[in-house]
């Protein structure tokens, strides 16, 4: 009988696709069958060919019946089996289990809520039609910008239809929106009716507005911005149609937008429809011509640019830049901090990712014997392999599934941590969405996968042998390198993270104990805006602040001092043109950041600024008389170095009055640091100036009360409320917080920052620890027949510690070198939110090397106490 | 014992075969006409519900043969019935094999 080739190749290698319970049954019936048919085949003749090459195609058709076996069975059997006992393995070594999905999950979770996030302020497609066309158009004059534009403008801007093809206008506005028994302020966009379709937004409920609703004597409307109707209106659907009171008139709601839709610059409270001809002030939202790019455009308008210095008021050397909508303004300058607690958390997931590596490399060599006996017995590599990667596509699983919920809570919290300004400007809301899941778990599954197979492929090679692993030499020398380049690698990821952390608790402290050049204890401030709808003359608006002052003046043991604007430190300034009597003017055209603040005559005693020299303003200062201006000690040295100021003049820019220096005060912290770092000049330009509020005309927009109590000042907060109410019950507060409040509050993006990065650094450094415990104690593990040897041979105990504390040693300190490199880039990111505080600074060097060894040496005690205590005849028995 | 399978002409074919005494794979997919990727899935499915039962035969008898011992398979009880309800359903399905009396050890 002649054998025919071949077929049980075939059938050998089909049957690695049947399930292995059934795959011994499989393969005898198949061979038995072929084998029957072979021997029943003729001896030579054409026949003989058509049978071969007929039994052959019946070999290859077994494919169909493994592959139908395992489809069948597969799911059920194999991987039912496998998942079951990957888990029963986990559940026998919890603490490994724990700390492998512990590590994800911190890592998935992080980056999935930190993600939701950054996501929403900087990468989340800002929802407007034609989004890549939408640009405002500002007027500029050297590094001054002015996004105000008068109506004129607007009617230029129209006019280009060649450049633009549609042209829109808004401007904010705060109103009061009363009701029985109340009031409080808002938020307006006021916006002319083509706007939000220019957007391409729909309304949530009801309608935008039409050309009509803008008309005057039309019905006065409203719509509603989402967080608005949430709050004050429970999200009730029956809203339109509903009247509510603003700034004294009522008005009807006709829809609600999104929460998707924040132009122009984060949450609106509400929009109301405006004639742009009726504006002074707007904001230009221009949609590109089809064809242009933003840079053609910007170069056509140039040569129209022209056309605005007619516009005699604004003076020369003013031209227009376009600012495209998706370049998203305000969460542009929060990127840097973004990036950071991004590169954090992915450093947290990453030294994560390590660490679950080196856990499963750990546990494959641990787990040598028990793979070695599975070999034996017959388990094929494919098989050991599959074992490996299943546990840890298990683990991938449960951390990627905790991660998710996890980053759910993360989200909730980082909305009741977030400083304000990062929810209330973000372009879009904070929400875990699709993408941001996805990511989370490709990580998941991908670190599973990844790191299962590199210990499963070494554990499969050694389990091919029943010899002790830790005899096994193939390629330990590769894994040994490995664990000690992770371990490393973590060390110098959490080292980045400590430096980057200290420099910015060094920095949030020295600014929070820098001395702001006023007494903040004690201080209680409040913010109010006297309701324009109510005291529309300037006379009615000063009485109505005179009536607050004295009320508030005499609650028992309070002092009361009265500016325009926001508290000091919170304040804002613009880049002016300074010019000075007596000085040579060196600096041409250079603006300068001059905070500066109308004052009430108690100001500076009730703050305790010092007045230097000259005096304070008194009641002789008012409108008619000299207009006069106290400067503060930098100022007055910067116009005038050496020389007596008092009774010399200045001026902000051509069209103001001349001012007579009458005083010189202390140097007080006006602006928020926020707002320097902002500013195109340098911080040598931080000077600020005073005027007296007898002499400021119009008096309109905020005006803040400072308030020095004896005692608690926030204990004062009721007796003021009540005073205002009795003043004017519709005259809504804005804001009220003692003054260290405000200062701790103008560091909020850098606090919310800095706890966030702590954190994260905290997770990175015990990840490090537990590296570099794992690398240690499994290389004791290893060398326990090696030391035992040493000890037997008279080496003591000392010398075998000293070992693995050098090898500690050594660890941290390739980490913290890689680690100083790491935080050299990092300081790119976060240089601005660091003030008085370079790169290198020694204190946070030294402190976070110190830390980073202090982990280091921590971790190889563990290990080199096992050391000291092996026994060289317990060592001899090691197998 | 998994769940019954749905009745199909094939499958009336195939144990309406072990009925009639072809009782080995390869047999059945000589006699039935069908072809291996058809017969075996069938021959499984009918395993797993119970209602043939595979055995090997005796490794002596293989032996004098000089090849491997085969796998057969037999009809339950519930198969015999299962048959009956096949048989109602795909009357047809007893003509393939009553051309040949008996069981051929290979068509041609």
């Amino acid at each position: 009988m002649r054998r025919v080739g071949g077929w049980r190749m075939l059938i050998r290698l089909f049957s690695a696709l049947v399930p292995w319970i059934r795959r011994a049954d499989w393969r005898a019936e198949w061979e038995a069958e072929l084998a029957w048919a072979e021997s029943e085949m003729p001896g030579s003749g054409r026949r003989r060919l058509c049978d071969e090459m007929h039994l052959r195609m019946r070999a290859m058709s077994s494919l169909v019946d493994a592959a139908w076996l395992r489809y069948r069975h597969g799911r059920v059997t194999m991987v039912g089996q496998d998942v079951r006992q990957a888990v029963r393995s986990l559940a026998r070594r919890p603490a490994f289990a724990i700390v492998a999905v512990l590590t994800m999950v911190l890592g998935i979770g992080g980056v999935s809520a930190i993600f939701s996030v950054v996501d929403a302020m900087l990468w989340r497609p800002l929802p407007y039609a034609e989004v890549e066309r939408l640009a405002q158009v500002w007027p500029v004059r050297g590094a001054a910008a002015s996004p105000a534009m008068s109506e004129a403008d607007y009617e230029i801007w129209r006019q280009q239809t060649g450049v633009f093809d549609r042209v829109e206008a808004h401007t904010g506005r705060d109103v009061v929106v009363s009701g029985a028994g109340f009031a409080e302020r808002a938020d307006v966009e006021l916006v002319t009716p083509g706007l939000i379709r220019l957007l391409g937004v729909p309304a949530l409920l009801g309608r935008t507005f039409i050309e009509s609703d803008a008309e005057p004597g039309s019905v006065p409307v409203v719509i509603l911005g989402a967080s608005w109707w949430r709050s004050r209106f429970g999200s009730d659907g029956a809203v339109i149609g509903r009247p509510i009171e603003i700034d004294g008139i009522e008005h009807q709601v006709i829809g609600v937008m999104p929460d998707e839709f924040r132009y122009p610059f984060g949450v609106n409270d509400m929009y109301m429809p405006v004639d742009a001809r009726s504006l002074a002030r707007m904001t230009v939202l221009a949609r590109i011509a089809p064809g242009l790019t933003v840079e053609a455009a910007a170069e056509r308008l140039a040569g129209i640019s022209a056309a605005l210095e007619t516009d005699q008021p604004r003076g020369v050397g003013w031209q227009v830049r376009l600012h495209p909508v998706s370049e998203r303004a305000f969460a542009s300058q929060a990127k840097p901090a973004m990036l950071f607690m991004s590169a954090a958390v992915l450093v947290v997931l990453l030294t994560g990712c390590v660490n679950t590596a080196n856990l499963m490399l750990v546990r494959a060599t641990a787990r040598g014997r028990e793979l070695a006996v599975r070999g034996a017995l017959g388990a094929t590599r494919l098989r050991l392999l599959r074992l490996q990667l299943v546990e840890s596509l298990v683990l991938a699983v449960i951390a990627g599934g905790l991660g998710i919920a996890v980053a759910w809570l993360g989200v909730r919290g980082l909305l009741v941590i977030a400083p304000a300004s990062f929810i209330t400007y973000s372009p879009g809301a904070f929400r875990i969405d699709g993408r941001v899941l996805a990511v989370a778990c490709a990580l998941s599954l991908s670190t599973g996968i990844l790191f299962g197979l590199v210990p499963a492929v070494v554990a499969s090679r050694n389990g091919r042998s029943l010899i002790a692993p830790e005899r096994m030499s193939t390629d330990t020398r590769l894994v040994k390198r490995v664990r000690a380049g992770l371990a490393i690698a973590e060390m110098a990821l959490a080292m980045t993270l400590l430096v980057s952390s200290g420099l910015l608790i060094r920095s949030v402290r020295s600014t929070l104990h820098r001395d702001a050049g006023f007494v903040a204890e004690g201080l209680l401030t409040v913010s109010l805006t006297a309701p324009e709808y109510r005291y529309r003359e300037p006379a009615a608006r000063i009485a109505f602040y005179n009536a607050v002052y004295d009320h508030l003046a005499a609650i028992p043991g309070v002092e009361v001092a009265l500016a325009d604007g926001a508290p000091p430190t919170t304040g804002f300034a613009f880049g002016v043109r300074l010019e000075a009597e007596g000085r040579e003017s060196s600096d041409d055209g250079q603006p300068f950041l001059l905070p500066n603040a109308a004052v009430g005559p108690s100001y500076f005693d009730v703050l305790g600024i010092p007045i230097e020299t000259g005096r304070s303003f008194g009641p002789q200062d008012v409108t008619g008389a000299e207009p006069v201006a106290i400067v503060d000690h930098d100022l007055a040295r910067f116009l005038w170095p050496g020389a007596n100021p008092i009774g010399r003049r200045f001026r902000i820019g051509d069209s103001q009055p001349w001012l007579t220096v009458v005083g010189v005060a202390g140097n007080v912290d006006m602006l928020g640091y926020m707002d320097l770092q902002m500013a195109d000049c340098a911080s040598a330009c931080h000077f600020g100036y005073y005027r007296p509020l007898g002499q400021t005309a119009d008096r309109r927009g905020q005006h803040t009360f400072l308030l020095r109590t004896r005692g608690d000042a926030a204990a004062s907060g009721p007796a003021v409320r009540e005073a205002i109410r009795q003043v004017d019950a519709a005259a809504p507060i804005t804001g009220i917080a003692t003054m260290p409040q405000r200062l701790r509050d103008r560091l909020d993006k850098e606090r919310f920052v800095l706890r966030l990065v702590s954190l994260f650094t905290l997770v990175a450094v015990l990840l490090a620890g537990t590296g570099v415990y794992g690398v240690l104690a499994w290389g004791v593990a290893r060398r326990t027949r090696e030391i035992g040897v040493r000890v037997a041979l008279g080496a003591g105990s000392k010398e075998v510690v000293a070992d693995l504390l050098r090898r500690g040693f050594a660890y941290a300190a390739a980490g913290a070198g890689l680690g100083v490199l790491g935080a050299l880039a990092a300081h790119r990111l976060i240089r601005g939110m660091l003030y008085d505080i370079g790169p290198s600074d020694p204190i946070a060097l030294v402190a976070a090397t110190t830390l980073i060894t202090i982990v280091a040496i921590a971790a190889s005690l563990g290990p080199a106490r096992r050391a000291v205590r092996v026994s060289p005849l317990e060592a001899m028995r090691v197998d | 014992m998994g769940k019954t399978p749905r009745m199909t002409m094939q499958l009336a074919t195939v144990l309406c075969g072990v009925d009639r005494g072809f009782r080995h794979g390869f047999d059945l997919i000589d006699a039935s006409g069908l072809v291996a990727g058809t017969v075996y899935p069938i021959l499984r499915r009918l395993e797993d519900a119970g209602l043939v039962i595979g055995a090997w035969e005796p490794v002596a008898r293989a032996r004098e043969e000089g090849r491997p011992p085969r796998r057969y398979y037999r009809l339950t009880a519930a198969g015999s019935e299962k048959l009956a309800e096949a048989l109602r359903r795909y009357p047809a399905v007893a003509l393939t094999y009553d051309m040949d009396a008996a069981p051929s050890p290979r068509s041609p």
